[in-house]
């Protein structure tokens, strides 16, 4: 840019202006805009740091055209007005920044503030949600062992429906024996019946040889009758014998009928007991059968339903794991807390670097404005020195080359919980 | 006839077959078939292919054959019986007092 001195002081003046602060108050102007349109402490902080890098650029390459021409020509009245304003302008400035710096700090803190809560609100569920997730687990283990306790296992044949089921088996077992002993009895007691009913029918065949020998008797006891009576008064005592033998026969008859009535009602009696004793030993097996396949049916569906329980236990504790582990994970992510609290620190670190350069500026500035009003006690060595310690805290607030986090993933370090 | 009997030409073998029921009414005919001979000197098969009903008196008689061929040492082998018989004499454990097949 190149300055014509013959032009009018004014023009000069605002065109020293223009070349210190027009580059630092549009970035700080536009930062704040930004700021406006998006707050973020970030950006506010940004704009300024941008801004006063700005500045000073801008004073610096300023101050060396100055000085050459402070060297070339000798200082004029019109000059010494400008840099008064120029001073007292750029003391402005510094207020202001000033101010801003106290916002961008505040906000700072702020950001600090609310990524600390939300750390230790959301390390908090994530605590809960694992112990809740524990508890449950473990309750369900209680129920599914309760289950499998009912059920009863391999490992466990001292109670359960299995128990239950083998034990009413080996009751059918048991019955069914009873039966089939019982039958065999009861055939066995048939098949003696059968032989009586035999021995029996001997005994009519006996009573039927009685039968023909009291007829026979009968007949004889006839002809003994008629022999006598031919023999006239001589056979009189024999015909009395004869009738005596007829009567024995006739009685001999009688009886014999009574034991054929009694061998036909013995007859009718076994016929009957054989009747009940065959009722007895006939028991219908289908019953036994069907209950018997029931029981089989039902062990059956209990070793499978044992075997989905303990499919649901493993899935069960793979879930669980699943659930550490995502919480785990989520927890570690919770350490950008740390890394963004670092982050804000170096931020508000580097803010009191600039926060020192700005108070340096407004240093310069009053004591430049105080020179230019002719202030006594102000010697020429104090801004030297003024400027000189501007310099250096300018080259402290220079971007440091090295980032105060490395770690730019959240998969790295030891998982902690807060 | 309820109950066939046919013995072997070496006369081994007494080959009892039941008729449809298996039952108490064929106690006697049963009984009879296997006393034909003496026990402990044949082997006895029962043949139950055209059976399909058989109740407890059946068993009791199998069982009295059982005893009437010599007990533990007798031979007695019941051969193809049908699903149900097979189940009955599953259940009532025929199957480790006699050959079933």
């Amino acid at each position: 840019m190149s300055v014509d001195f013959q032009t009018t002081p004014r023009a000069r003046q605002f065109v020293d202006w223009l070349s210190i602060y027009g580059l630092p108050v549009g970035v700080l102007g536009s930062g704040l805009l930004l700021t406006w349109l998006q707050p973020s402490p970030y950006l506010a902080g940004a704009a300024f740091v941008f801004s006063v890098a700005a500045l000073y650029w801008s004073s610096r390459r300023h101050g060396r055209r100055m000085a050459g021409a402070v060297d070339a020509q000798p200082r004029r009245s019109g000059d010494d007005a400008g840099l008064a304003d120029a001073a007292q302008a750029m003391g402005e400035a510094g207020e202001r920044l000033g101010a801003t710096l106290s916002d961008v700090d505040g906000g700072l803190l702020q950001v600090r503030q609310l990524i600390a809560d939300a750390v230790a609100g959301l390390s908090g569920s994530f605590n809960g949600l694992n112990n809740q997730s524990a508890a449950q687990r473990e309750l369900t283990m209680t129920m599914l062992d309760g289950a499998r306790g009912m059920i009863g296992g391999a490992d466990d044949t001292e109670r359960g429906m299995e128990l239950f089921i083998s034990e009413t088996s080996a009751v059918l077992s048991y019955f069914v024996d009873q039966v089939v002993d019982m039958s065999k009895g009861s055939v066995e007691v048939v098949n003696k019946i059968d032989e009586i009913a035999t021995q029996m029918e001997s005994i009519y065949q006996l009573q039927s040889g009685i039968r023909k020998i009291a007829d026979q008797t009968n007949l004889l006891a006839l002809n003994a009758s008629i022999e006598a009576a031919r023999a006239g008064e001589a056979g009189r005592g024999f015909a009395v014998v004869a009738e005596e033998v007829r009567k024995l026969a006739f009685d001999s008859n009688v009886f014999s009928g009574k034991i054929a009535d009694q061998i036909a009602e013995t007859r009718t009696a076994i016929g009957e007991a054989n009747e009940i004793v065959g009722r007895v030993a006939s028991k219908d097996m289908s019953h036994a059968i069907a209950a018997k396949g029931k029981l089989d049916h039902m062990l059956g569906d209990l070793g499978e339903f044992n075997g989905r329980l303990n499919s649901a236990l493993d899935q069960m504790s793979e879930l669980a794991c699943a659930i550490e582990e995502n919480v785990a994970a989520a927890v570690q992510g919770l350490q950008f807390e740390d890394i963004s609290r670092q982050l804000v620190e170096h931020m508000a670190g580097q803010l009191g670097g600039v926060r020192a350069l700005q108070e340096q500026c407004i240093r310069v500035g009053t004591r430049v404005q105080l020179r230019q009003s002719g202030a006594h006690g102000d010697s020429g060595a104090g801004l030297s020195a003024d400027i000189e310690q501007l310099r250096r805290l300018t080259a402290d607030t220079a971007p440091k080359v090295s980032t105060p986090v490395h770690q730019n993933s959240m998969n790295e370090g030891d998982v902690e919980l807060f | 006839m309820a109950v066939r009997v046919s013995n072997s030409n070496d006369g081994g073998t007494v080959t009892i077959a039941v008729s449809e029921r298996f039952d108490f009414n064929v106690h006697r005919e049963f009984r009879e078939a296997y006393r034909s001979a003496e026990g402990g000197k044949v082997k006895y098969v029962v043949d139950l292919s055209g059976t399909d009903y058989m109740d407890s008196s059946a068993l009791g008689m199998l069982l009295l054959l059982r005893e009437h061929g010599g007990g533990d040492t007798s031979t007695v082998a019941i051969v193809n019986p049908g699903e149900n018989i097979r189940k009955i004499l599953k259940i009532s454990n025929f199957d480790r007092l006699f050959e079933i097949r």
